[in-house]
């Protein structure tokens, strides 16, 4: 109960207490045991003084009895009137009859109350004359006025003893004050340092004792802090000066002293992250840097990339970042910019800038750039963004370079799915997804199956039925029309040459040929092959060249067609009047049949335009001594207008689709029966 | 005890009392020099029936015996501690009274008048006895006497 009060005491307090205790403690002891001394004193004092005046009276009365003087042993005992102790005195004879007395009462008339009885001390003297006793004295005292005095003493002593605690008190207080000054000193100091963490406050105490040695250990630990402080601000000082360098190092590149991809990866990786700013991130890479760096050495490449780093910066603002990411290619962060009208003006500017020549060691250099942009809000994590901005460069490199192109997702779906047919185009003959359909080419006069067009299917088996519209560019981007092809070729003339064997041996198949795959001399090989190995005869075998196929290259195209030619196999023109051939040109190329494209046939007999092409066409065909064929015949009426025209041979819905070969097999079937009634 | 009760003066035998007042003189009193082996109480023959001379014989006065001896001359003062005289002219003899001081003999008489000579004369007054001191002639004797028997004394001349 009373630690805790204890405890919360400041050393002052506890000091003064512990003094003034101790103080008190002592005084006590001094205090009781200087009344019980002086008590006792006084007693013996007392008793000494009894004993001395029993003595003297027994000494003086000893005649009185013997002379048997009474009064004059009365007038004797009266001199204990002196000693207020006394209250009684008395002298018995040997024969027990009082001799003499004194009463102390007696005289003091008001008190008539105290009596013998209220005595504390009794003694008796026996008296003697002559070594006889005579009698005896009797003598009854109190100590009332010892003990009065002894309470007058004890009062003075306690006045005193009081008076001594209250100076030890101010003196202790000084005392301590100063003692414990230095300590409170101390106290307050560390204090102000640990609020403040100023380590450079110093203790002032220079006294000698352990405070003093405490004060120097203090000032010695806060010299090392201080000290161990400094080291470690001037540390950190150089730790920043060397992150600093570490960072430009890290975070620039040094040849255009633009930002580099690591930095750029950690302002993408911010600004996609926490504040989602919108902002448009454009990747560019510079169009024939290889060339410069091949032809004018990698010193010119490199002046060129800072050069290019300067435009760029140039051109753009202030809040807009421009990154080297390596080798030639650069990305900028569009802050400022909020409309894609305003993106595409950048972009405009950006690929003027780099477009002007740039002069690196007095020569002139020309290069361009390609721009993909990506806008933040689209494309969700930042890998994601960057890789639609790269992809968009890619499309602004394959659109032709020195353009720009925004990503957009359709596209890239369409892409990708381009690609996804790109993949499987490449497994798809070999997993036997490829078919030919025929489409039947009728006589018009006959009505009969005269010969087919062979078209190729290929079933997809997630996608089911693709269009060679579709993948049949792929196949050529990608080098697959040559196999593919020569497949179509080797299977169409295989199914000819039994159907000829079975039906009927003038069936001619109509095999289309790709520019590709046209211009591919192999081309020449595999038909020749496929002709030995079907032995069909050649000239049953139409390729079908398209007019634009031809205009493409049309020294080229005639050898091709010439060397087809010389093999036995007839050509046909397909799509015709759709390309922009020139008579002149027509004449050149050794062609036995034109294709009317079914968008002219689709017109008959109702529009005149049409009707007059095909008219124009038939003349020229007639002049040029071709063969002719409609295709995309649809309707009784398209059939008749023909008919009237002297066309021949016609194809169409109107009497198949491209059919399987089973089909046609059942459509040959039929007919022969017919031919045979 | 056999110490001399004084009393009043009827209840007591005379005799007795005298034997009493000696021996309480003797005891308060100091002789010169003293070599006798004895206290020697002397009186004058015809004094003897006025003393109880057995009740002196029975003391001792300063550790000594107490002799009383009958003197019949003068001579014979000299080797007395006490001389008693119950008549009043003998006591007032001149040569009696000299020698008694050369000697440092303790005069008593009883005396009605006390008179300039003597040294310790007791007096019967009011049925009390009393006795008067002649202070002088005590130390004339060489003689000392202890305050408390000059204090008891009716008078001191």
């Amino acid at each position: 109960m009373f630690k805790p009060y204890f405890n919360q005491l400041v050393i002052r307090e506890k000091l003064l207490f512990m003094q003034l205790s101790v103080l008190a403690i002592g005084m006590l002891i001094v205090f009781v045991a200087t009344v019980t001394y002086q008590y006792i004193s006084y007693q013996r004092e007392l008793m000494q003084d009894l004993h001395a005046q029993m003595a003297l009276i027994e000494n003086n009365v000893g005649s009185a009895i013997a002379f048997d003087d009474s009064l004059a042993a009365g007038e004797i005992l009266q001199s204990l009137s002196t000693n207020p102790s006394v209250d009684q005195a008395y002298i018995v004879l040997n024969n027990h009859t009082r001799f003499a007395g004194y009463d102390a009462d007696k005289l003091n008339v008001g008190n008539q109350t105290s009596s013998a009885s209220n005595s504390d001390i009794h003694l008796q003297q026996t008296i003697t004359v002559n070594n006889q006793q005579v009698g005896v004295l009797y003598l009854n005292a109190n100590v009332h006025r010892v003990n009065a005095r002894i309470q007058v003493f004890a009062l003075a002593l306690f006045f005193a003893v009081m008076f001594a605690m209250l100076l030890a008190r101010v003196v202790s207080k000084r005392i301590n004050q100063i003692l414990t000054e230095p300590i409170t000193y101390l106290e307050s100091l560390v204090t102000n340092v640990t609020k403040f963490n100023n380590y450079s406050q110093r203790s002032t105490i220079q006294s000698e004792d352990e405070i003093g040695a405490l004060s120097v250990g203090i000032n010695s630990m806060l010299d090392n802090i201080k000290m161990r402080d400094d080291k470690l601000v001037e540390e950190l000082k150089h730790r920043i000066v060397v992150e600093r360098k570490l960072d430009q190092l890290a975070y620039y590149d040094s040849q255009t002293k633009l930002p580099n991809r690591h930095a750029f990866t950690e302002h993408i990786n911010q600004a996609t992250g926490k504040n989602r700013a919108h902002f448009y991130l454009l990747m560019l890479d510079l169009d024939f840097f290889k060339v410069v760096n091949d032809t004018h050495g990698h010193e010119a490449g490199d002046q060129l990339l800072a050069q290019c780093g300067q435009r760029l910066r140039r051109i753009l603002d202030e809040d807009d970042t421009v990154f080297r990411i390596g080798g030639d290619e650069f990305a900028i962060v569009l802050n400022a910019v909020t409309t894609i009208r305003d993106v595409e003006k950048i972009c405009q500017r950006i690929i003027h800038a780099i477009s002007q020549k740039f002069l690196i060691n007095g020569q002139e250099i020309a290069i361009g750039t390609s721009i993909g942009i990506a806008q933040s809000s689209s494309g969700g994590s930042e890998s994601n963004l960057i890789k639609n901005a790269d992809v968009a460069m890619y499309w602004a490199k394959s659109a032709g370079k020195n353009t720009y192109k925004f990503y957009s997702e359709e596209i890239e779906r369409a892409n990708f799915h381009h690609q996804k047919l790109t993949t499987d185009l490449q497994t798809a003959l070999k997993n036997e997804q490829f078919e030919l359909y025929y489409q039947p080419i009728i006589h018009v006069q006959t009505s009969k199956i005269i010969g087919f067009e062979a078209l190729l299917r290929w079933l997809h088996p997630v996608e089911g039925m693709i269009s060679p519209n579709v993948f049949i560019p792929i196949a050529e981007n990608t080098g697959a029309i040559t196999t593919i092809g020569s497949w179509v070729i080797k299977q169409a003339l295989a199914q000819l040459s039994r159907w000829q064997a079975t039906y009927h041996p003038s069936l001619f198949m109509n095999v289309n040929i790709s520019a590709r795959q046209f211009f591919d001399k192999r081309v020449i090989d595999i038909v020749r092959e496929a002709l030995q190995e079907t032995e069909v005869a050649p000239a049953t075998v139409h390729f079908e060249v398209t007019e634009s196929m031809l205009m493409e290259d049309v020294e080229k195209a005639v050898d091709m067609l010439t060397q087809l030619r010389e093999l036995g196999t007839a050509i046909a023109i397909d799509d015709f009047g759709t390309g922009h051939s020139s008579m002149s040109y027509l004449k050149q190329f050794p062609v036995d049949t034109i294709k009317i494209d079914k968008s002219f046939v689709r017109g008959l007999p109702v529009d005149s335009v049409d009707t007059a092409i095909v008219e124009a066409i038939f003349a020229l065909a007639k002049s040029l001594k071709l063969d002719v064929v409609a295709e995309g015949v649809e309707t009784v009426q398209q059939l008749d207008c023909l008919k009237h025209k002297h066309c021949s041979k016609v194809q169409g819905y109107l009497f198949s689709e491209p059919v399987s070969a089973e089909k046609i097999e059942s459509y040959l079937a039929k007919s022969s029966k017919l031919a045979h009634h | 005890m056999g110490v001399t009760q004084p009393g009043a003066a009827g209840s007591v035998d005379e005799r007795d009392m005298k034997a009493a007042l000696i021996y309480n003189f003797s005891v308060y009193t100091t002789w010169p020099e003293d070599t006798a082996k004895a206290f020697h109480v002397c009186t004058f023959e015809d004094d003897q029936d006025n003393l109880n001379e057995q009740l002196l014989e029975r003391k001792t006065i300063n550790g000594k015996p107490v002799h009383v001896t009958h003197i019949r001359q003068l001579d014979e003062l000299k080797n007395c501690q006490v001389l008693f005289v119950e008549d009043t002219t003998k006591a007032h003899d001149r040569r009696l009274f000299d020698l008694v001081k050369k000697y440092s003999v303790l005069l008593v008489d009883t005396a009605q008048n006390p008179t300039q000579t003597g040294m310790i004369q007791i007096e019967l007054v009011d049925k009390r006895y009393h006795f008067v001191i002649h202070h002088q002639a005590v130390k004339e004797a060489n003689l000392m006497l202890s305050s408390k028997l000059l204090r008891l004394a009716a008078r001191v001349y």
